[in-house]
């Protein structure tokens, strides 16, 4: 065990307790406990359709070096929610621009269809290709699903929870690690 | 120094600010929201608002409540405060007392808070834990019977208590706190002590040996006994002692063997290859032959029934694996895989237990208790699929401290053996951690679209170091977790 540089002189820390009304300032919020942390970009409402708006969102790929997800901000033509999350994960699935960060998904990706229901579950349909360009390993399969749940779930208030189909199918896992029977709830760091 | 705190729901706050005020440097939020690091030292602690896991260096903590937004700021359960000085100051220079609700932070305070005692047909062996002021002095009071035993600069953690023994030998054992010092006072039942004593290390531990005293004129003459032990003396001892005590071969045979199954899981098989390195090498062959190798030396050294999910190339259903585990109602369960990363040059072991976030945190611990009779075996079949998955995830929730610990444990043997990249231990929603109605980990042992790591792997001296080091991970995790759940079925086993 290293040294650690130390204080010679004892330091107390003592606690006061201060109880807060609790119920007053939690009580309506505490049901939100398990909502995914990441403040919303966008609090989206539909829009008339003749106005072409522009929207600025977060997308979750991997850095080159060292193995964690970096974002890369896009902006796209907004929409409704659905058609706006749609558009979202097509630029993730074109991969990122900038030159230090690497996809999370395969070249033969498609996004066939993305719908949202009203409990906060989005459902992502991909092609077999997505599926079979994988390479296999616990980590890259952790990465491909968690930056589609994290890109989805931190640009739109609406979406708590994504689930993964392939051809319109659930599917129990993609490579054989990470379990996707379920709607997966965003994950930041593993 | 004092901290406000705030209680909601129960459960008592602190917020971020005080907290990184206490260890003395600001909060830095990360580029993922919601996340937020402070560097403690050579170590950093790594939090999400909403997540119940913390990263302390490379380790994971659980917390029993996530940390919250409150009030403009963001703050995080009390627990975190002794945690955090700990990876600050060094776990050996804090001492945090809950009932005082005092924290002390200072220099070479060594926390006594672990005692073991063991009865064995000649002699009562007791044993300080994870404690090292090999400073010590220990006393013979031939009058009263008693074994007096002082550590030099030991705190008494609150959690350690006086206890009477059940033991022939041994009456009680009084622990005191006198100042700097901590004071370990063992009275005999009826005939008086002798003692031995000798510190050793990895763990670190004092260990005093009493036996009955023959003669009583003999120990009214000789009324004191001082064996003063100064740290070079100790450090004389231990090459001495260590084999003798590590081994405790009659603990295996006078303790009740709680632990008894592992469940060994080689990733992948058959049809499903798992990952595939440069030159060729197979994810699933790898892992089945470190599989064969690791229940090898489990049933050769531990003695432990080992149950494979499958000893050849086929393929298994995830369901299955799990539902092989319940069946044999085993301790715990250890799934082996090896990573793949082809698009950047990682290397390195890393270990996981499950995370899934619940989705009702008060309904979670009742239900849990109500299930865990519920007989998991036979799940996976897809009809049942919605509500048993929901019981798993509360399986698994019940095992979250074991299940860290054993990814802990499994994790550092790796690291000592291996001398590669660890990566530390991680948690993510793995299918086939999820249903195991026990601790359940898997692990990676290597990159194998590393070449470097591929080639290693291709190995069978390095497969069996690997089997070797996980060897060790079980057996450590075997002694504690055996030590709890004795403690919580039998309250002490007598073996006189
Ligand atoms: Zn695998």
């Amino acid at each position: 065990m290293a040294c650690r540089q130390m204080k010679t002189a004892v330091v107390l820390i003592a606690l006061l307790v201060v109880t807060v009304g609790a119920i007053a300032l939690w009580g309506t919020r505490s049901v939100t406990v398990n909502r995914p942390a990441a403040q919303r970009t966008a609090l989206e409402t539909r829009k008339p359709a003749f106005e072409r708006a522009k929207k600025s969102v977060t997308l979750f790929f991997l850095a080159r070096e060292g193995y964690s997800f970096r974002e890369e901000n896009r902006e796209i033509e907004s929409g409704t929610t659905t058609e706006d999350a749609r558009r979202t994960l097509t630029e993730l699935v074109k991969g990122p621009k900038g030159g230090d960060l690497v996809p999370t998904v395969s070249p033969g990706t498609k996004l066939l269809n993305l719908f949202i229901d009203s409990s906060g579950t989005a459902y992502v349909d991909f092609n077999q290709g997505f599926r079979d360009g994988l390479p296999g390993g616990a980590q890259e399969e952790l990465y491909t699903v968690f930056s589609i749940v994290n890109t989805l779930a931190s640009n739109f208030a609406q979406i708590t929870r994504v689930q993964i189909l392939i051809e319109g199918a659930e599917i129990s896992t993609l490579a054989g690690h990470v379990d996707t029977r379920m709607a997966l709830p965003p994950q930041y760091v593993f | 120094m004092t901290l406000p705190s705030v209680q909601i729901h129960g459960a008592e706050y602190l917020s971020l600010k005080s907290l990184a005020k206490v260890v003395g440097n600001p909060p830095i939020l990360a580029r993922t929201r919601g996340t937020v690091r402070i560097q403690l030292g050579s170590s950093s602690l790594v939090l999400t608002v909403g997540s119940q896991k913390v990263r302390v260096g490379k380790s994971v903590v659980v917390l029993s409540e996530s940390p919250r937004r409150f009030g403009g700021g963001i703050i995080v359960p009390l627990e975190l405060l002794p945690i955090a000085l700990g990876a600050r100051y060094g776990e050996n220079y804090v001492n945090w007392d809950p009932e005082t609700r005092v924290a002390r932070i200072g220099e070479r305070a060594y926390s006594v808070r672990l005692l073991r005692v063991r009865a064995y047909p000649d002699h009562t062996r007791v044993v300080v834990e994870e404690t090292r002021p090999h400073d010590f002095v220990l006393r013979e009071d031939g009058a009263s019977g008693r074994v007096v035993l002082e550590l030099k600069r030991g705190i008494v953690s609150p959690s350690i208590r006086s206890s009477q023994v059940p033991d022939g030998l041994v009456a009680s054992i009084e622990i005191q706190q006198l100042d700097n010092d901590s004071r370990i006072t063992i009275h005999g039942a009826e005939r008086r002590l002798r003692s031995k004593v000798f510190a050793l290390e990895r763990p670190d531990r004092i260990v005093i040996d009493l036996f009955p005293r023959e003669g009583p004129e003999r120990s009214s003459r000789q009324a004191e006994t001082v064996t003063k032990t100064t740290p070079e003396r100790a450090d004389k001892l231990k090459p001495v002692a260590r084999g003798v005590e590590s081994t405790e071969p009659s603990d295996l045979l006078l303790s009740r063997q709680f632990v008894k199954t592992v469940v060994i899981d080689p990733g992948h098989g058959g049809r499903d290859s798992g990952a595939i390195g440069q030159s060729g090498a197979k994810e699933k062959d790898i892992v089945l032959d470190i599989g064969i190798r690791l229940r090898q030396l489990i049933e050769e050294n531990l003695g432990m029934k080992v149950i494979m999910t499958r000893t050849e190339d086929v393929f298994v259903p995830l369901e299955n694996r799990t539902m092989i585990a319940n069946r044999h109602r085993a301790d715990f369960f250890i799934s082996l895989h090896v990573n793949a990363a082809p698009r950047s040059r990682a290397v390195g072991f890393e270990t996981y237990f499950l995370s899934r976030e619940p989705s009702d945190r008060g309904a979670r611990a009742s239900a849990v208790r109500e299930n865990t009779a519920l007989n998991l075996e036979g799940v996976g079949q897809d009809a049942q699929r919605g509500l048993k998955t929901v019981l798993w995830d509360l399986a698994q929730t019940f095992y979250v401290r074991e299940s860290s610990e054993l990814a802990e444990l499994l994790l550092n043997e790796l690291g000592q053996n291996l001398k590669v990249d660890n990566r530390g231990v991680k948690s993510a929603p793995f299918f086939v951690l999820i249903g195991a109605a026990m601790p359940s980990v898997l692990v990676e042992v290597a990159f194998i679209t590393n070449p470097e790591e591929e080639q290693k792997l291709e190995q069978e001296t390095y497969r069996q170091r690997v089997a070797l080091a996980l060897l060790n991970g079980i057996a450590k995790f075997k002694t504690r977790y055996e030590k709890r759940v004795g403690s919580m079925s039998a309250p002490s086993p007598v073996v006189r």
